[in-house]
């Protein structure tokens, strides 16, 4: 509310200008009065404009930014508290348009809200003064306002469609971009490129015709916005003049008039502006709060219960559980698996059976459509969403390391953990040796993604990560599939000292990761369909050895992808490397 | 779309963005007749609105001081005849502004296009996908941006203030240099109001970069914050980062607000001054009062377009930016070029690899290293070997996708380097792993390998790979939309039309990625038989993944570590009992 007062003061002292420059011109100079008061006072009025401007400008901006800043914060926190089924749904390119492009929306509205006061206040201040002095010359000039705003409105349904059919055809040159870029090896292994470049000139060639349409429209109503009101200042000077010559005006009014006038030209149209603004803002606001009106589906429960004490503790039962990311097409069917505490399990499958989803929904990343789930005997959604997943540690197939020092991206569980503690949780997931070897050790800044080391090297830190809360169960999805296969071998090495002491779940398809489990089990079809050791279901389970063939399959084809991106496997920065760990990412949703 | 944190490339100095538009003059030279022509109508306009006061000024001193009306009325006859001019040349100057600009950013777009798609594929390697057609979009309407709106602001808001300069001094020297005195303050708070505000403006662009990236860690990282509970701790860290985001905003304002203090104080003053000592003046009869109103009608148009230059300062370094890049594209030789003087090549022929070594990147690691390897005119050769040992780079080579560091390929005895790519194309193609299809129909995926090919040639390639039925029974047959990327097609029915087109070429040399995913049971049949169909009397090099393509090659070639290992039959290399014989054993095991 200070900005209405700061731009009441400012609409004070630009009003007072032109009838200082009325005074000065009937008193001062046609009549002989004197004439140095005016101009002092035309100067103190400018001080006062001139400061007050620059005030309001500042207030409303700030204040702008300020509810910018705020409004991101409190979308950040809410999408921080979303269950994992929404991120699915949702893109992280549409949540990242919402927070920043749809914000910059808002917050352009919300700058020009108080500057829209001050000056609907300085329109309306002018129309008083304008009749009080001449309510003929009044109408004159205030008479072509009512055809600038249809102008005006005229032009925005008439360019609306061209600038969205501009839109579309930009969006059709990008598409024939991106494609001539990503089948790059087809256009060169056919000597294609001409092809490619005529579509793009076609392409070109549209952009340009529509440009050109809109443009022709533009050419016809925006002149025409921008002298309109110059008629209305001619019509004011000429029957102005006219009432000067018969007396009933002095000079000095005319001359006020047409500065009065002047003074509502660059208003009027920042008005038609805020409100083209406004609607979009309203748009942008629906979106944002979207967003924010969404509830998450997975929370903590009302009285939480508590985990008891660890002894050796980790059990884990699933108990008839169905669940499926569709409610139609259930990926769990009466699901039931009891691992008794401190025993570990390899989860075997083909893609979709199941064995993944398991993993999530131990940490309650979804909810069961029926059935429980139980560690140590208390059913997962009556814990408390933190207690269970500080007790349960998971080991993505995806290995997500964040922009952060080797030392924080461990300790991310525990961010109070010492040194020690991070080094004794390196030491045991065989990372430590290599950490002391990079440039800052342990303070060594990772890269986003992590992606300066290679993929077993962040794939140990990443079970570094896992265990440094001790937690009594671990699950390891999928460990080793992102490693190089020579490497493989450093992992398991890994994966055998952390699941000492621990309730293990290994979700694996290679047989030396098989291997460390106790027990295996055989995941088809949602349900357990065998168990056993490796051995006994090779010999023994054909369609056992089928999913070991085809995930072995799946693994060649994924390997020779990934090769192909990645050339130089010096690893040097592979910027390309990225597409194809985000695609699984959301390939993961879609039921493993 | 975001970008990221500002870049070097952003920062340019004077000379620099000098350079950078004069070589862009350079490209649109084609548009030199309709700039000029737009020049001209800017300069017209100019005069129009220039007039006004003129008349103004005679219809005051005529008119209004005599007391008669004829004067005036002339002066506002002629002022709304000089208003509807000017609505007219300023028609006209938006549409040759709009021509000019849409033909340079057509010519810009198919330029920096035909260059991109002339580059070899170590460009692409190199080069991420989303930068390339960030060029072609993002940088390019930046450009547009300034073509379109910037110069005709420059060159209308400059030609103005020299104009109005001049016409002041005409009208009264005496007035003018008494409102130039304002001038000099004005030019020198514009000055620093640019360098300022530009340093600021660079600082939050930093900073919307950090706080965008923070975010896009934190959504993308979702399962693993909420995996180990750490939300709290990444909505204070959002948090963090969004203050200070917005403090640099808050700095930003307080470095630019002054300003229009400033300016509006300045306009304020000018008036204050020319109403003092210009009243001065026409109270002596050295001025008259027409003139001392049309001076202040005259210094309005001084300020707002200096203000409109002072805006314009940012356009400029965006489009200088995006310029830059532009033509570091335009800049970049391909790597892999046709001869001077091209060698014919024969029609048909074996190929050989004649001591070949290679690295993707100069001095980086050695990917093949003195591969020597014969294939006769009519022999097919499977390449067998582990993941990144070196298989596709032979493949690449061979096709001339990549010129050899050491050593020569040759076709039917003809150095590739000194054949014509397009020649080379006719007699080797590679058929990748999986189908990549264009946006299109059937036919014009097909057509992508020979541009003039007609419809029953087409026809003819599906008949030579055994499946046009299959196709033509498609509601379009061969016309039939296949949606962006092919999604309309099953990954089988890609394959086939990949084939199709090889099929089309008609190759000497067929070079064969092996899709290495499972196909459903009924396409996997027929994309098996239409390779045995395209492969026979062919010479075939076959990047292998299966023991059933191995098998029916002639010759095997073993390579591992970027060295060809082994080669020979397969029964040779059994006996052997080499790395092949271990391969094959392997296969058998595990591929049923």
């Amino acid at each position: 509310m200070i900005g209405v007062a700061i731009g009441g003061v400012w609409t004070v002292g630009k009003l007072a200008v032109p009838q200082l420059i009325r005074l000065a011109i009937d008193r001062g100079i046609v009549g002989n009065g004197s004439l140095w008061i005016w101009p002092a006072l035309i100067v103190c009025a400018g001080l006062l404009a001139g400061t007050f401007t620059a005030l309001r400008r500042y207030v409303a901006f700030r204040e702008a930014r300020w509810t910018e800043a705020t409004l991101r914060e409190r979308l950040f926190d809410h999408i921080m508290s979303l269950h994992v089924g929404y991120h699915d749904r949702s893109q992280t390119g549409q949540l990242m348009s919402r927070a920043s492009s749809d914000l910059g929306l808002i917050q352009l509205f919300v700058t020009m809200v108080p500057i829209t006061i001050a000056n609907l206040g300085m329109i309306l201040s002018v129309f008083v003064i304008l009749f009080l002095t001449d309510p003929v010359l009044a109408l004159a000039a205030v008479a072509p306002l009512p055809f600038i705003h249809i102008v005006q409105r005229r032009f925005s349904n008439r360019i609306h469609p061209v600038v969205m059919e501009l839109q579309r055809e930009q969006g059709e040159l990008a598409t024939v971009v991106e494609e001539s870029v990503t089948g790059v090896r087809v256009v060169k292994g056919f000597g294609a490129e001409q092809v490619q470049i005529d579509k793009v000139q076609q392409e070109a060639e549209d952009i340009r015709r529509v440009s050109l349409r809109s443009a022709r429209i533009r050419s016809v109503y925006l002149p025409a916005i921008e002298l309109l009101p110059q008629i209305g200042l001619v019509a004011v000077l000429g029957l102005g003049g006219h009432r000067v010559v018969s007396g009933e005006l002095t000079i000095g009014e005319l001359v006020a008039f047409n500065a009065y006038v002047a003074l509502t030209v660059f208003p009027l149209r920042m008005l038609g502006m805020t409100l083209a603004w406004g609607q979009r803002a309203g748009v942008a606001l629906e979106r944002v709060n979207e967003v924010l009106t969404t509830v998450p589906a997975v929370a903590d429960p009302d009285r939480p219960e508590r985990l008891p004490a660890r002894s050796p503790g980790g059990a884990i039962r699933f108990d008839d559980v169905t669940f499926g990311y569709e409610t139609s097409v259930p990926v769990l069917r009466d699901f039931t698996l009891h691992i008794d505490a401190g025993r570990s399990v390899a989860l075997v499958g083909g893609t979709g059976s199941g064995k993944s989803t398991v993993a999530r929904l131990l940490v309650r990343f979804y909810e069961p459509d029926s059935g429980t789930i139980r560690v140590d005997g208390v059913d997962t959604s009556h814990l408390a969403l933190h207690d269970l997943r500080r007790a349960v540690g998971i080991v993505f197939e995806d290995t997500l390391l964040f922009h952060d020092t080797v030392a924080a991206n461990i300790a991310f569980a525990c961010p109070d953990a010492g040194r020690q503690q991070v080094e004794r949780a390196a030491l045991l997931a065989g990372a430590h040796d290599f950490i002391v070897e990079l440039p800052d050790g342990y303070d060594t800044m990772l890269g986003e993604r992590g992606l300066s080391l290679s993929g077993g090297q962040r794939q140990r830190i990443a079970i570094a990560r896992a265990i440094i809360a001790d937690p009594r169960v671990l699950v390891l999805d999928d460990a080793t599939s992102s490693v190089d296969p020579s490497k493989e071998h450093e992992i398991r090495e890994a994966m055998r000292t952390v699941m000492q002491n621990r309730t293990t779940v290994v979700i694996a398809h290679r047989p030396a990761t098989i291997d460390l489990a106790d027990t295996v089990v055989l995941v088809d079809g949602g349900r357990v369909a065998a168990s056993g050791s490796h051995s006994q279901l090779v010999s023994s389970n054909a369609r056992y050895r089928e999913v070991l063939a085809s995930m072995a399959t799946r693994d060649e084809a994924r390997r020779t992808e990934q090769h192909d991106e990645q050339v130089d496997a010096d690893g040097a920065d592979a910027g390309s490397a990225a597409p194809t760990t985000h695609a699984e990412e959301v390939d993961v949703a879609a039921g493993d | 779309m975001w970008t990221g944190a500002v870049s070097d490339e952003d920062r340019l100095d004077r000379t620099q963005t000098a350079r950078l538009f004069r070589r862009a003059a350079g490209l649109g030279h084609e548009q030199r007749r309709l700039a000029l022509a737009a020049m001209g109508f800017v300069l017209l306009s100019t005069l129009a609105i220039l007039l006004g006061p003129v008349f103004v000024r005679y219809g005051i001193d005529r008119g209004i001081r005599r007391g008669e009306t004829r004067p005036l009325n002339l002066a506002v006859i002629g002022y709304i005849v000089v208003v509807i001019c000017a609505y007219f040349t300023s028609r006209q100057q938006y549409m040759y502004v709009n021509r000019a600009g849409e033909g340079f950013l057509r010519t810009l777009r198919v330029t920096v296009f035909r260059h991109i798609q002339r580059q070899s594929l170590a460009f692409y390697d190199r080069t991420q996908s989303g930068v390339l057609v960030s060029r072609m979009t993002a940088d390019i309407e930046s450009m547009g941006e300034l073509v379109q709106w910037g110069l005709m602001q420059f060159l209308s808001a400059s030609l103005l203030i020299a104009l109005s300069t001049v016409l002041m001094f005409v009208l009264s020297w005496q007035l003018a240099l008494m409102a130039m005195v304002v001038m000099p303050l004005i030019v020198l708070a514009t000055v620093k109001f640019q360098r300022d505000s530009n340093a600021a403006y660079l600082a939050v662009r930093e900073h919307v970069g950090e706080n965008l990236s923070t975010m896009q860690e934190g959504i993308s990282g979702i399962r693993v914050i909420q995996a180990y509970g750490r939300e709290d701790e990444q909505s204070r860290r959002f948090r963090e980062s969004s203050r200070s985001l917005f403090r640099s905003h808050v700095h930003s304002l307080r470095v630019s607000t002054w300003y229009f203090g400033v300016v509006e104080f300045s306009g304020i003053l000018a008036a204050a001054i020319t109403v003092g000592l210009g009243g001065l003046l026409v109270r002596n009869g050295t001025v008259s009062l027409g003139t001392l109103v049309a001076m202040v009608l005259l210094l309005a148009n001084l300020f707002e377009p200096v203000q409109q230059l002072s805006q314009l300062y940012n356009t400029v370094q965006s489009a200088a930016a995006a310029l830059n890049k532009l033509f570091a594209i335009l800049d970049t030789d391909p790597d892999v070029a046709d001869p001077a003087r091209p060698q014919a090549l024969p029609a048909r022929g074996g190929v050989e690899v004649d001591a070949v070594s290679f690295s993707y990147r100069p001095g980086g690691r050695t990917a093949v290293r003195d591969i020597t390897l014969e294939v006769a005119e009519g022999e097919r050769v499977a390449l067998v070997g582990p993941t990144g040992a070196g298989k596709s780079t032979v493949a690449k080579l061979i096709a001339r996708f990549y010129d050899p560091t050491l050593g020569t390929v040759r076709f039917g005895d003809v150095d590739l380097r000194h054949a014509e790519i397009a020649a080379i194309r006719d007699r080797i193609v590679v058929v990748p792993q999986e189908g990549f299809l264009f946006g299109g129909t059937i036919a014009d995926n097909v057509r992508i390998a020979r541009a003039d090919a007609s419809d029953g040639e087409i026809a003819d390639a599906f008949v030579a790979i055994g499946t046009l039925d299959r196709f033509e029974a498609f509601p379009e047959g061969l016309d039939t939309e296949v949606r962006e990327r092919g999604s309309r097609l099953s990954a089988g029915e890609r394959q086939l039309v990949s084939l199709a087109r090889a099929a089309l070429v008609d190759p000497a040399v067929l070079v064969l990625d092996e899709a290495t995913s499972n196909l459903d049971p009924g396409t996997e049949l027929a994309v098996e038989q239409a390779l045995e169909r395209l492969m026979a009397g062919r010479t075939v090099v076959v990047v292998a993944h299966r023991l059933s393509t191995v098998r029916r090659a002639d010759r095997i070639a073993v390579i591992d570590h970027g060295e060809l290992v082994e080669l020979g039959t397969h029964d040779e290399l059994v006996t052997r009992g080499g790395t092949y014989a271990g391969l094959a054993t392997a296969w058998a095991r595990t591929h049923v």
